[in-house]
């Protein structure tokens, strides 16, 4: 279950980045200093259990010649679980801050015995993003993957999804991505189903834009198991609840606290 | 109800019950509401079954007991229970290194990035 968690909460970074006339050319709401606190449950017949705590974090990080926005998500799993499946997930992309176009990508997963390290390093001048494996089995396996100049991360994407201008979207309109994902750039794509109010974690109800996801063309919506997104819809643009339906029960990623 | 069907019903009890426990002592313990519930209500009819014929009840009690024991451990752990991430310094640590290798790499793969102006 907890692989499913982390694999729906790897997907759902998959969000993001438009092809056509939503793409977002100019980064107005997220800033260094923002640091957001999910909690990742399953969901069965009403009953949550909690499973572990999911945190994004902003800063600002300067090389010689230039300043980079570090975003930065962990997957921590809590103590009752440790001791059955400790988890402790690592994703970092380092981004302009304007464009929110990464130059270089990072994951290191720790969960249970398995471990992996990845990282795609964004020749954008060459065409290419280098990718770096390290697990059992595979030393420093580089292999080069082709990319535009749109593609992006699965850590960045999300910080994309938020910034895309919903407001002068009709209800139904679909985005598609580029997302490189596992050494492969892949097609997500995010289709708006207008506002619904939802609990955004201790402020109460808030208005957000409601969004479905499809990864690979397939049309997640209509078929059992939607996937779905509630970004709130305000200068703050938090991603407050994702929520993915499975065959038995769900898996619910909600925003626990938050500063900016 | 006939003494077959009581048998049954508190057979039947005692592995909600028993679920109920394994799953009260494991993270998931809040799902344990759903066997233990199972079993308490089987357990129940089994034993007002066999009290009304006058036969032995003990089995079903113990049913009961034993469901109702996971149900409290379950709730007890709902509401005493926090969630809480261990002070992982070894992750910590990790953090700050990667973010260093970051900085060096992105210095060294300088002029293969694109201008980001």
């Amino acid at each position: 279950m907890i692989k499913n968690l982390i694999l729906f909460t790897s997907i759902i970074m998959c969000l993001s980045f438009t092809k056509g006339t939503n793409t977002p050319s100019n980064n107005g709401y997220i800033k260094s200093g923002e640091n957001l606190t999910f909690t990742a449950s399953y969901s069965m017949s009403g009953i949550m259990t909690d499973i572990a705590e999911v945190k994004m974090i902003t800063s600002t990080i300067k090389t010689k010649t230039r300043e980079l926005l570090r975003l930065k998500c962990t997957a921590s799993t809590y103590t009752n679980w440790d001791s059955f499946f400790k988890v402790r997930d690592l994703y970092e992309s380092y981004v302009d801050p304007i464009s929110l176009k990464p130059s270089l990508y990072k994951r290191s997963i720790e969960e249970g015995t398995y471990k992996k390290e990845l990282k795609y390093l964004f020749k954008r001048k060459s065409g290419i993003a280098v990718s770096t494996l390290n697990k059992k089995g595979y030393k420093d396996y580089k292999v080069d993957v082709p990319i535009d100049s749109k593609t992006l991360d699965i850590v960045s994407s999300i910080y994309n999804a938020r910034i895309l201008d919903y407001e002068s979207m009709p209800k139904g309109a679909t985005t598609v991505l580029d997302v490189i994902v596992d050494s492969e750039v892949q097609t997500v794509s995010i289709k708006y189903l207008g506002k619904e109010s939802v609990q955004v974690a201790k402020d109460g109800k808030k208005e957000c834009y409601k969004l479905s996801l499809a990864f690979g063309g397939k049309e997640i919506e209509d078929i059992k198991g939607g996937k779905y997104i509630w970004i709130t819809a305000d200068n703050d643009r938090l991603p407050a609840l994702i929520k993915a339906d499975i065959p038995v029960g769900s898996i619910q990623i909600r925003l626990s606290n938050y500063t900016k | 109800m006939n003494k077959s069907i009581i048998k049954l019903f508190a057979i039947l009890g005692i592995i909600g019950a028993i679920l109920g426990l394994i799953f009260s002592f494991l993270p998931i313990s809040n799902l344990a509401i759903f066997p233990a519930a199972i079993g308490l209500i089987l357990g129940f009819i089994a034993f007002n079954g066999a009290k009304k014929q006058g036969q032995n009840f003990n089995f079903p009690r113990i049913v009961v007991i034993l469901a109702l024991f996971a149900i409290i451990i379950s709730v007890g752990k709902q509401l005493f229970t926090d969630n809480k991430v261990e002070v992982d310094t070894e992750f910590i640590e990790k953090e700050k290194q990667s973010e260093e290798d970051a900085v060096k790499e992105l210095e060294e793969e300088l002029d293969e990035l694109e201008e980001l102006e």
